[in-house]
């Protein structure tokens, strides 16, 4: 793929797109704007090969992508939801302020999608390393050594994070649903 | 009204629903969207000059270049006034010397 074959590109793309979709949509939680990212991903991949080292596992260095083209993403939303504010303030701008909180992953069993559907929602509101750590391991089903490598942590730092992630979950979670 | 403890089982649960949830898959023809989008990008000069520019060794060469700028400005500003103090007192000492008369010359006394 480094010497630039477009086969070799298109088997990667295949076999990893899953992978990648699975990560961004778990974070995004809209499949719209994951399979945006999903194709910047892939995108920056062809552009970035080279860079590429072979320090990490590829699928690593993948997943390393995907993180951080997602965060990227929420962040601009982000901006782009302020200013969006402010224009509804003193405009007549139409843009919702927030996604609808009704985000169901497909891949999610029939019969647990209403939980999933709160779950979903709890984690927007995680602190970001503890989102990461929880998204890759619960929703892309990563290992604590996985997770480890791509965030660049040992695995009791994960642990700590996760243990955290539970925690600050279960606290949102009671709160809503006392209110 | 749900007790305590009937809350709690009930957070567990939502807490255990992504177990054995499988993985979301785009839609079809993924790498025919992404080859797509990147012969988009190559036509898009925006997209063009923003991948130029956002090369590290593009972007640290501006920086370096912005700083430089920044550093020969104010050198010459510090220049440009300390010359300018240098002139001032020059020219306080000049009119001072000849406003100033000796009480000796006023008075035409030897000291």
């Amino acid at each position: 793929m480094k010497a630039g074959d477009q086969t070799a590109f298109r088997d990667m793309v295949e076999a990893r797109q899953g992978l990648v979709f699975n990560t961004v949509i778990g974070f995004l939680q809209n499949p719209e704007d994951a399979e945006d990212v999903t194709q910047e991903v892939f995108i920056k991949v062809y552009e970035s090969i080279g860079q590429f080292k072979g320090e990490s596992a590829f699928t690593t260095w993948l997943y390393r992508i995907a993180v951080t083209s997602a965060l990227e993403f929420l962040r601009k939303k982000g901006r782009k939801k302020r200013s969006g504010l402010i224009t509804r303030l003193f405009g007549d701008g139409n843009m919702p302020l927030a996604d609808p909180p009704d985000f169901v992953h497909p891949g999610v069993k029939l019969d647990q999608r209403e939980n999933a559907r709160m779950l979903f929602e709890a984690m927007q509101i995680l602190p970001e390393n503890q989102r990461i750590a929880f998204t890759l391991h619960k929703v892309e089903g990563l290992s604590y050594q996985d997770v480890a490598s791509v965030m660049g942590l040992s695995i009791s730092a994960v642990e700590s994070l996760l243990h955290r992630a539970k925690q600050n979950l279960r606290k949102t979670l009671e709160k809503s649903m006392k209110e | 009204m749900q007790t305590g403890s009937h809350h709690e089982v009930n957070i567990d649960l939502i807490l255990d629903s992504l177990e054995g949830m499988e993985r979301a898959q785009p839609r079809p023809f993924l790498h025919t969207r992404v080859m797509a989008r990147m012969e988009q990008n190559r036509r898009n000069p925006w997209v063009q000059t923003w991948n130029f520019v956002s090369r590290p060794a593009v972007s640290l060469t501006i920086i370096a270049g912005l700083m430089l700028l920044n550093f020969i400005t104010l050198y010459q500003r510090t220049n440009d006034r300390s010359a300018i103090r240098e002139e001032s007192i020059a020219s306080v000492g000049v009119e001072y010397e000849a406003q100033f008369v000796s009480y000796y010359a006023i008075n035409d006394e030897q000291p």
